[in-house]
């Protein structure tokens, strides 16, 4: 083995990343060879700079504010696993549901449940019990304390 | 009920699977600090090593369920999160700016003090890079090198983590990593004797 290899090995040595037969015949060749000795001991300098440099800290509540960002994402989700897809049908499927003659069965049976669980603003849909055209489908967006 | 604190993070994740914010939280307690230090070697910015820290917690919890303790260990799964956030967040055009800020710190330093002001004795572990201003050097030394031969360096010296454990944060392989702590060391060295 010649200076080069060893030289490459300094690194994985410094780390205790090297193999033991590899470490004892580095270690051999460090003791008499001075050029592979003085670059261990830079590797070896550096090392110890590094792990002594001050690392930079975060600000102090950064853990703080990422609990409280989590905790919402977890409020939403709990929120929408309260309500299966279909519940959350958009405006515009109701709207085009209404207009499609469905409006009476599919609006009430999706009222009745969205006013049971939905905790915030409720949508509530006056549908007209005889006429279904879309012109006649007035909507009127409350939430939970004046509606129904 | 036993402290959060007593708990391994294994038994944290599965609480937090189960619906504990609390269990989750004491997870955020525990790896904030060492998400902030990892994003904030990649990204060189502390706001956006903030940033990292929020998006790579947000997306951990999103994620629970993708999470093996057969793969790795959660530091090592949270870490791997962490420096995909970051990358993203530095991006090309950022890289860009902070290398012209650096030469031109570096530019204006050296006409400040013609004669090498950064003599560094390396045969003196004690004595090198004592001062703030060495510190800062090497930092500066740090920052011009590729990200990922920064990164292994420094989970390997800060963070004290296996090749193996790099590895995995950075979707490679040992034998990789090994090559590029070598010669993220081999460069940091020529950068701080010129
Ligand atoms: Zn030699």
């Amino acid at each position: 083995m010649n200076c080069r290899t060893f030289q490459r090995q300094i690194s994985s040595f410094v780390d205790a990343e090297l193999g033991p037969a590899a470490t004892e015949a580095l270690r051999e060749h460090l003791a008499q060879c001075r050029e592979c000795r003085s670059r261990y001991e830079r590797v070896a300098a550096l090392d110890a700079a590094l792990k002594a440099m001050p690392t930079e800290r975060p600000q102090p509540d950064l853990a703080g504010q990422v609990k409280v960002r989590i905790a919402r994402v977890a409020t939403r989700r709990d929120e929408q696993r309260a309500f299966p897809d279909w519940i959350r049908v958009p405006l515009a499927a109701m709207i085009i549901l209404l207009a499609l003659g469905l409006g009476n069965l599919a609006g009430r049976s999706m009222l009745g449940t969205v006013s049971a669980e939905q905790p915030e603003a409720l949508l509530e849909i006056v549908a007209p019990a005889t006429d279904y055209s879309l012109a006649e489908v007035v909507m009127n967006v409350s939430s939970e304390e004046n509606g129904q | 009920m036993r402290p959060w604190t007593d708990r391994t993070d294994e038994e944290l994740v599965s609480l937090a699977r189960e619906g504990s914010g609390a269990a989750f939280g004491e997870l955020v307690d525990r790896y904030a600090p060492v998400v902030y230090r990892v994003a904030r070697v990649i990204t060189g910015v502390p706001e956006d090593a903030e940033e990292v820290v929020q998006e790579t917690f947000l997306r951990a919890f999103k994620h629970l369920e993708q999470f093996s303790i057969e793969k790795a260990s959660f530091r090592t799964w949270l870490l791997a999160i962490a420096r995909n956030q970051s990358i993203n967040v530095f991006s090309a055009l950022k890289r860009k700016a902070a290398r012209f800020l650096y030469e031109f710190e570096a530019e204006s330093s050296r006409r400040k003090q013609p004669d090498n002001p950064h003599a560094v004795d390396f045969r003196d572990a004690e004595s090198l890079l004592s001062t703030k201003q060495e510190y800062a050097r090497l930092q500066k030394v740090l920052a011009e090198l590729p990200e990922r031969q920064r990164t292994a360096l420094i989970l390997k010296t800060q963070e004290e983590l296996s090749y193996e454990e790099i590895a995995r944060i950075m979707n490679s392989s040992s034998s990789a990593v090994e090559s590029l702590i070598f010669r993220a060391r081999r460069r940091v060295i020529e950068l701080l004797e010129r």
